[in-house]
């Protein structure tokens, strides 16, 4: 897999804007992608040091638009903790 | 903040204000964060998201409106301490440049007021004497009001009452088919024709007459004026007014003891009618006379209140308030504008006449102390006994109040000035 293929979007939630005060960014990645690739991906797309990877995988679900069940895909989450100093501007283009 | 103030026409000052760039940017912050407590972005909860992304979201331009809207009003206020200006009213803000920003305002300022010598003022408080005659042509009135009607087997007179079938046409087109019409048969009568009355006398029950009228030359419907027309008259019936004697049973019926008691109310009803309409056309007079001879210089602005106060009370006369008088103003083809416009020489003597009164009022020392207020809110209730908490809790606000004691003081200023024009004083 191509390493450009991994990071899909930056999360940029209130949750998510807790987290870059701790030094932590979450991303939505590919969910083929493990660890040591949203590792490197992260550390050559915005030129920094990464300290950590954590991901979770989220469950799709089934939702309801009026009278239509519509499937939302299962996808994978990604929080990257960066080296003490290191930040990353996500919020040009949101 | 550079200001600069300039004292222009009519009690104005023209008042302009630069901002520096500093300034402007405290205020960019402050409008930054207002917007951030209102704007919802996805992912976050309304009022959650950061400053920073909410100022790309929205936008310099949407910011920069928000903080106008703060910094404009707070940079007047601290412009008008700046230039010891002191505005009486809103002013009008005229936005010349943002960044940095700068904007003219036009402050209206106190009216300046000089009365001339009210003190040599003369004026005659008309009298009206209420003489007998004056008082049987109201008794006069009354007796045809509780006149009745009776048929009687004569010639018509003048005076009398006639049922009829009348007919009045000119060729085929008829201007006039009533059956059993009630006419009154008076010699100076003008309907339907002058002369029509006249052709009636003489005539009994059951009288059958058609004759030839031509209207008058200057009679107000154009189309007739001076034509010919011919009328038929069919008499049903010959009545007779029954006028009541003068006496103490009529007096009665009118809600009165007896004749003496019932000529004594018309009197002073007469009386102070009277004297009510010539105290106003008084003080008209004296208003007018005062606003002559005053040098009173006020602010625009204020005639423009005086006619939305007008409005206001206009709109009071119609079921739906402004909208009801909006739309008659249409019926009769006229704008709001142009409303406001017609309003404008009343509206604008209203003003200098509160002004000449107040002033006179202040140099006089007339005041209205705080029982006088109480006392008169108390009437008030008294008046209107089923509204009395709201008219308390009304007056009880300062500026309800205050407009409250402006009207007495003007009230005793007026009375002031009465004596003191009359030479009680």
């Amino acid at each position: 897999m191509n390493l450009y293929e991994v990071l899909r979007r930056p999360l940029v939630t209130e949750k998510s804007t807790r987290l870059s005060e701790g030094n932590k960014y979450v991303f939505e990645v590919d969910k083929r992608a493990n660890k040591d690739q949203v590792r490197e991906a992260v550390e050559k797309a915005f030129n920094v040091g990464v300290v950590g990877v954590n991901m979770i995988r989220v469950p799709g679900e089934v939702k309801r638009m009026g009278r239509r069940a519509v499937a939302h895909p299962s996808w994978k989450k990604a929080i990257v903790t960066l080296k003490e100093g290191d930040k990353i501007q996500f919020f040009e283009g949101v | 903040m550079k200001t600069t103030s300039e004292k222009i026409e009519n009690c104005q000052v023209a008042l302009n204000v630069e901002m520096e760039g500093e300034e402007t940017q405290k205020y960019l912050g402050i409008a930054l964060e207002h917007l951030a407590r209102k704007v919802t972005l996805p992912g976050f909860r309304k009022g959650k998201a950061p400053s920073a992304l909410v100022e790309q979201h929205v936008g310099k331009e949407a910011i920069f409106q928000e903080a106008l809207e703060h910094l404009v009003p707070a940079a007047y206020e601290e412009a008008l301490v700046k230039e010891a200006i002191a505005a009486i009213a809103e002013p009008k803000i005229e936005l010349i440049k943002i960044e940095p920003v700068i904007f003219k305002a036009t402050v209206p300022t106190r009216p300046e007021v000089t009365p001339g010598n009210y003190k040599d003022i003369r004026l005659e408080l008309a009298k009206k004497e209420i003489v007998d005659s004056d008082i049987d042509q109201v008794i006069e009135q009354l007796r045809m009001q509780f006149g009745t009607l009776v048929p009687v087997e004569r010639d018509v007179q003048y005076g009398d009452v006639i049922s009829a079938d009348i007919e009045g046409k000119r060729g085929e087109e008829s201007i006039l088919n009533r059956k059993d019409a009630l006419y009154e048969v008076n010699q100076d009568s003008k309907f339907p024709v002058p002369g029509f009355a006249e052709k009636m006398i003489g005539l009994k029950k059951d009288a059958e007459i058609s004759f030839d009228i031509p209207f008058p030359d200057d009679y107000e419907i154009k189309e007739i004026a001076g034509k010919q027309y011919s009328f038929a008259v069919k008499i049903k019936e010959v009545k007779e007014k029954n006028l009541p004697e003068i006496n103490d049973d009529f007096a009665k019926n009118a809600g009165n003891e007896n004749v003496a008691e019932l000529r004594e109310k018309i009197k002073a009803g007469l009386q102070s009618r009277a004297d009510e309409s010539l105290k106003k056309e008084f003080e008209h007079k004296l208003i007018t006379t005062l606003i002559e001879q005053s040098s009173i210089d006020f602010p625009p602005v204020l005639v423009e209140k005086e006619i939305d106060h007008l409005i206001n009370e206009e709109s009071r006369n119609f079921a739906d308030g402004e909208k009801g008088l909006e739309n008659y103003l249409g019926n009769a083809k006229k704008t709001m504008e142009q409303h406001r416009d017609d309003l404008k020489p009343a509206a604008s003597d209203r003003v200098k006449a509160y002004l000449v009164t107040s002033k006179i009022a202040e140099l006089e020392n007339i005041t209205v102390s705080d029982e006088e207020v109480e006392q008169s809110i108390e009437e008030m209730v008294k008046e209107d006994p089923d509204r009395a908490e709201n008219i308390r809790k009304l007056f009880a606000l300062q500026q309800p109040r205050e407009s409250l004691r402006d009207m007495k003081v003007i009230n005793k200023a007026m009375d002031y000035l009465t004596r003191l024009v009359t030479g009680q004083e």
